[in-house]
């Protein structure tokens, strides 16, 4: 027998539903071990409709001919990697947020003087996420172009943009000067920022500690946990609707001096964790 | 509103009222634009004529008791003024909502059953900001909601779909772990059963080529059933027989692995196959029994993943996409490595090799924790790069379990 209280505040399941949808779905997944109402509400198909990218039947027709019974499957397959677009992106929704990101590959970006055989090479890379990654071989003009529509991403959301690439052993050229890295949003400004491409090892460490030569913080590739390192590019926000362009660019053409050795991945555009707008 | 619905309202009566009889029998008027705000009442007094007298009067549906409805019609009242802006209907939203959880719900019902979605997404929008981030038992408790899921339910938070073995068969790997957690506290003595159940030897061993004759046929067997798979078409649908061969052997090992007997049988042959007898002796069962528990689970757990995955993938495989999977394994087992390059969450499958009986075993090779599996990919798999995940892995089940899913 219910309660008073109980009985007064009962929503039916629809309503159950219709809360959760306002609400992530990791808030959504935790549901199954409320109540029973919660758990039919949380399983419905009105729910997870909410959470899935819009264009979500031609993402997934594109990777697989698998048919699912119901939306949360639909979006539980979503969450692990796709490649869509032949094979040129991957699409991932993070799971508990319900946050697209993309990964662009090398050849879905404008990589200037790309085609030229002396200067990149492209060739299939066991470790690479892709079919096939680019190497600098040689190049004194560096310059690499990435873009995306803020529509094909989830509103009022703050995202970054990383270049996930390596360096090789036998690089060169690319510590005397710092790359420029900067986004650009529809007709919006760009705010440069600078990113040397590779690390300094220790014993130039050593060295730049002894001469002060840095008296500013060195932006230097980061590791990231897939074996590649990645570049901030910049960041930027998703408005809560709109279809804008966003343009990515990494350059490195200030110094004259001829560089090499590094091998790019693609872009990743991924939500940051930090704070989202509303 | 067509002409034989206007001639209902007078037009000598510009300020007409609509009868409305709440659920505990009181009658009321309210203003015609105010209450014709909520589809409800439109409906019924447009469609059946309802409400134009005292003797007429709508009744409304339970959830709608006078308070409710009074806060209903405050809210229609503001709303039905074309001339208010934007920013002043939302103001007034906010100021609004500020009420308790409990009204808030019962205005959630009452809203709900007049079918006034505006404000039924209002208040929703508002009771969801009050769920976000709690756990089952504080939602609970600011809900009143009974706890009406057994535990088993809790602890099984997927649907069985239909269609799917992957999520059935996790299902049943999870129950199957569930129990073993039970079991493992009854754990003091165990008689160690000398007969072998074949098939559960079968299915945690098919990828390692056994010394027992047995088992290799049956491995062979598998073989031959993953060839079947290949040459099907298209669709990933795993078809009915195929489902029906996972089955039956995951059936097979939860009767053998729910029995003690079968639990320390494969701990057991464990040794044999690993000829690690110096680190489980029978004597040492107590101890030792946890981490080979745990290991041969989660060994049964892969290989399962393994062989549907291969399938599935298989199947998907018709333009031979590389489609990308994850296996997320327990926090603390081991993960499959790849060859070069790969990090933690891909593995290159095709430098994982199943024993073929002509191959010597490769377990002998295994290391001394465990960290690599050798299993074998059919030859006709894309070289491109796989990994496997199932839709929840074992870790995020157990999250949800203790509604830590965050």
């Amino acid at each position: 027998m219910l309660t008073i209280e109980e009985r007064i505040m009962m929503l039916p399941e629809a309503c159950v539903a219709n809360i959760l949808s306002f609400t992530t779905p990791a808030d959504t997944f935790s549901s199954a071990s409320v109540s029973s109402v919660f758990r039919v509400a949380g399983d419905s198909d009105f729910v997870w409709e909410k959470f899935l990218p819009s264009d979500y039947s031609r993402l997934i027709s594109s990777s697989t001919h698998q048919s699912f019974s119901s939306k949360k499957e639909l979006f539980r397959c979503l969450c692990e990697s796709i490649l869509i677009d032949n094979g040129r992106k991957i699409f991932k929704i993070e799971k508990l947020t319900g946050k697209i990101s993309f990964v662009l590959s090398a050849r879905e970006l404008s990589i200037t003087w790309s085609d030229q055989r002396h200067y990149w090479s492209w060739s299939h890379r066991s470790d690479s996420r892709f079919s096939e990654g680019a190497r600098l071989i040689m190049t004194d003009w560096l310059e690499i172009i990435g873009k995306i529509q803020t529509g094909a991403l989830s509103p009022s959301t703050s995202y970054g943009a990383y270049l996930i690439m390596k360096v090789t052993e036998r690089a060169y050229g690319l510590d005397l000067v710092p790359a420029e890295t900067w986004i650009k949003v529809g007709n919006g400004e760009n705010k440069t920022k600078t990113s040397y491409l590779s690390c300094l090892d220790d014993k130039k460490q050593q060295m730049a500690k002894k001469e002060e030569i840095f008296g500013y913080y060195r932006r230097e590739p980061e590791m990231r946990e897939d074996g590649w390192m990645e570049i901030e590019l910049g960041e930027f926000e998703t408005g809560r609707e709109g279809n804008e362009e966003v343009v990515m660019s990494l350059t490195e053409v200030k110094g004259y001096q001829l560089k090499g050795g590094i091998v790019i991945d693609g872009i990743e555009v991924r939500p940051k964790s930090q704070k989202l707008s509303c | 509103m067509s002409e034989s619905d206007m001639a209902i309202i007078k037009p000598e009566m510009m300020k007409s009222y609509i009868w409305l009889e709440t659920s505990d029998g009181s009658i009321q008027q309210v203003e015609q634009e105010v209450a014709m705000f909520c589809p409800f009442i439109c409906h019924q007094v447009l469609q059946k004529g309802g409400g134009s007298s005292k003797n007429n009067a709508i009744s409304l549906p339970q959830k709608v008791n006078p308070a409710m409805l009074s806060l209903i019609f405050d809210y229609c009242r503001f709303h039905q003024l074309p001339g208010r802006s934007n920013k002043e209907r939302k103001v007034y939203d906010e100021k609004f909502m500020r009420m308790d959880t409990k009204r808030l719900c019962e205005l959630t019902s009452a809203a709900d059953s007049l079918q006034l979605k505006p404000l039924v997404d209002l208040t929703s929008r508002a009771l969801a900001r009050i769920i976000e981030g709690k756990t089952p038992e504080e939602i609970r408790e600011i809900f009143h909601l009974p706890d009406d899921l057994t535990e088993e339910e809790k602890l099984e938070p997927l649907k069985n779909t239909m269609d799917d073995p992957r999520i059935r068969l996790l299902n049943r790997l999870y129950a199957k772990k569930r129990k073993e957690l039970k079991e493992r506290e009854k754990l003091k003595s165990i008689e160690v059963e000398e007969h072998v159940d074949e098939r559960s030897v079968d299915d945690l061993l098919s990828f390692i080529n056994g010394r027992d004759h047995k088992v290799v046929n049956t491995s062979k067997r598998k073989k031959k059933t993953k060839k079947r798979k290949e040459h099907k078409n298209g669709t990933c649908k795993v078809s009915n027989k195929d489902s029906h061969n996972l089955h039956s052997k995951q059936r097979s090992v939860d009767e053998t692995s729910f029995s003690l007997g079968g639990v320390s049988n494969l701990h057991n042959i464990e040794d044999d196959i690993f000829s690690r007898k110096a680190e489980f002796e029978d004597g040492y069962i107590d101890d030792e029994i946890d981490p080979a528990l745990k290991e041969m689970l989660d060994r049964e757990v892969e290989d399962f993943a393994r062989r549907l995955n291969s399938s599935w993938v298989l199947s998907v495989g018709q333009e031979r996409q590389p489609v990308h999977f994850s296996i997320n394994g327990n926090g603390d087992t081991r993960r499959l490595t790849g060859k070069e390059g790969g990090g933690d969450e891909w593995f290159d499958f095709s430098s994982v090799t199943l024993g073929e009986a002509s191959d010597p075993p490769e377990y002998d090779k295994v290391p001394s924790d465990r960290e690599e599996l050798v299993l074998d990919v059919p030859s006709s798999s894309s070289t491109s790069l796989f990994t496997f995940e199932l839709p929840l892995s074992i870790s995020e089940l157990e999250l949800l379990r203790e509604d830590t899913s965050r």
